[in-house]
């Protein structure tokens, strides 16, 4: 049971930890493109809009990949017998795909189009996968799965 | 306790007197898939847009709807499909219209933009259609067009194309028509005095900048040019607008992501145009018109301003120096998709959706 909650915790935190890793490529993919235009973008700026986003976007993001990683690391724990390498990796690839699977159904459920502003872009996608790589990695960490 | 008496009926008589309706209600057809906009002809006869594709005529005093054929095929998905009708300036002499709709990017295949077309209509059939004007504008899918048509007192047509959800940015550039309104003749070619007609780097077709996705625009007898657009959460606005003027959208507004992110931090700058109103929250204006009839005389000159969020009709009016609105119509309880004033100054609303309805609003003099 507490090995349970364990699990439970580590996914909340992993989804935590992608999510307050994932919001600013949003922020910054619109600071950016302020900035090119000619707004005047300021330090100050960015962090009170870097603020309002982790709370804003931050909260239907985390629920989003919680349940995401819900589904993606049990499969790693059963699938992960047939892996040859390194499962700590596995687990990391789970998570990041976890992200991408969820941002796909996002543009696809809803309205086919790019409701996070981050993601319309090669770039913002790439980094968003990398947040869930990054993810898994903490989740190995706290959660320690056994790799045998 | 005749005092009690007095004071009960009081009441009842001021909250009867707030609450009694000046107007009814006439559930004129039902059944439509998707009405999006109707033109009116003359007291009898109007033409009905359907999203799905259909334009039809409606005879009020028959209480039949026909289609017409001869209609392009439309992109009907998402928010696309067979959108705004207007008549020609002298449609009596010419039984012109003007239509725009969604269809394939003539380009990119795999993708959609808006298109505008016209047509001489011979009783239940179109013909000598000619596209006249596609949009550079091409989306994934038909998302946030825009695809409202008016007429400028000059006869040059506009044509409102919204920023396509994807390219919000791109409203903000003038090499395409992603959340511009467009000015041109009614042959399709580019009007001389048109604002960038000098600006190498712009398209000459641009008459103003910066929108999102308009549902309601209007020329006034003055000619002072009326729209409104939707915000994302929050921010739907009411603009004049002008020509060569930047209205702002993505770089300033008063709405905020649908995800819950700042889309910009900034809701004024120089050198871009601040709405007359704005709604926050979004009530997604889907129609306007600027009442002129006799029928309700109290909403003479008034925007009244369809929404689909707050399932009613806004009434906007000047107030001293401010625009002040009033609720009308929430009682129908539908989602509303567009208003139109028939000649005799009664009111006729489309509700949205695949059971579309056409409603008469009429002064109830009972």
């Amino acid at each position: 049971m507490i090995r349970f909650l364990h699990y439970l915790l580590a996914i909340l935190l992993t989804a935590l930890v992608i999510t307050i890793l994932a919001v600013p490529i949003t922020t910054f993919s619109n600071m950016v493109w302020l900035s090119s235009i000619e707004m005047p973008v300021s330090l100050s700026i960015i962090l009170n809009t870097l603020v309002s986003d982790w709370l804003g976007l931050g909260i239907p993001l985390l629920v989003i990949f919680f349940i995401g990683l819900n589904i993606a690391m049990p499969v790693a724990f059963i699938t992960k017998r047939f892996i040859k390498f390194d499962h700590k990796i596995w687990f990391s690839i789970a998570s990041s795909v976890a992200v991408a699977v969820a941002l796909v159904l996002m543009v696809e459920l809803l309205f086919k189009t790019h409701v996070i502003g981050g993601t319309r872009s090669t770039l913002g996608q790439v980094l968003h996968v990398a947040a869930g790589y990054l993810g898994g990695i903490f989740f190995c960490r706290f959660f320690k799965p056994k790799t045998d | 306790m005749k005092i009690k008496i007095f004071f009960n009926f009081f009441a009842f008589f001021i909250v009867f007197n707030i609450y009694a309706k000046d107007y009814k209600v006439d559930f004129l057809f039902e059944n439509l898939k998707d009405p999006w906009s109707m033109a009116i002809i003359d007291s009898k006869h109007a033409l009905l847009n359907d999203l799905s594709g259909k334009m039809q005529l409606i005879d009020f005093e028959a209480g039949s709807i026909a289609n017409i054929s001869g209609i392009p095929d439309v992109s009907y998905a998402a928010q696309g499909g067979l959108s705004d009708i207007i008549l020609d300036t002298d449609f009596e002499s010419t039984n012109r219209i003007f239509f725009s709709y969604s269809a394939k990017d003539p380009k990119q295949k795999n993708k959609e933009t808006l298109y505008v077309a016209t047509g001489i209509l011979n009783e239940l059939a179109l013909e000598e259609v000619d596209v006249i004007f596609i949009a550079n504008s091409p989306r994934r899918v038909p998302q946030h067009m825009g695809a409202k048509l008016a007429f400028l007192p000059d006869e040059t047509l506009l044509i409102a194309n919204g920023d396509g959800f994807d390219h919000r940015e791109k409203a903000q550039f003038l090499d395409n028509h992603f959340g511009k309104i467009i000015r041109i003749n009614k042959d399709g070619t580019i009007p001389a005095d048109n604002p960038f007609v000098n600006d190498e780097m712009a398209l000459s077709d641009i008459y103003s900048y910066g929108h999102r996705n308009m549902q309601g625009l209007l020329v006034s007898d003055e000619g002072i040019i009326y729209e409104h657009e939707h915000g994302p959460r929050g921010g739907d606005e009411l603009n004049i607008i002008e020509p060569g003027k930047n209205y702002g959208w993505p770089a300033i507004t008063y709405g905020i992501d649908y995800s819950g992110a700042k889309i910009s931090p900034f809701t004024e700058m120089d050198g871009m145009e601040q709405p007359l109103k704005y709604w926050s929250p979004s009530i997604a204006p889907s129609g306007m018109v600027l009442y002129t009839g006799d029928a309700f005389p109290a909403w003479k000159n008034s925007f009244l301003i369809s929404a689909l969020v707050t399932k009613d009709v806004k009434r906007v009016y000047l107030d001293g120096n401010n625009y002040v609105e009033e609720t009308l119509f929430s009682d129908i309880g539908l989602r509303i998709r567009n208003i139109h004033q028939t000649a005799d100054g009664n009111l006729i609303l489309l509700s949205d959706g695949p059971d579309g309805k056409i409603i008469l609003v009429s002064p109830d003099n009972d």
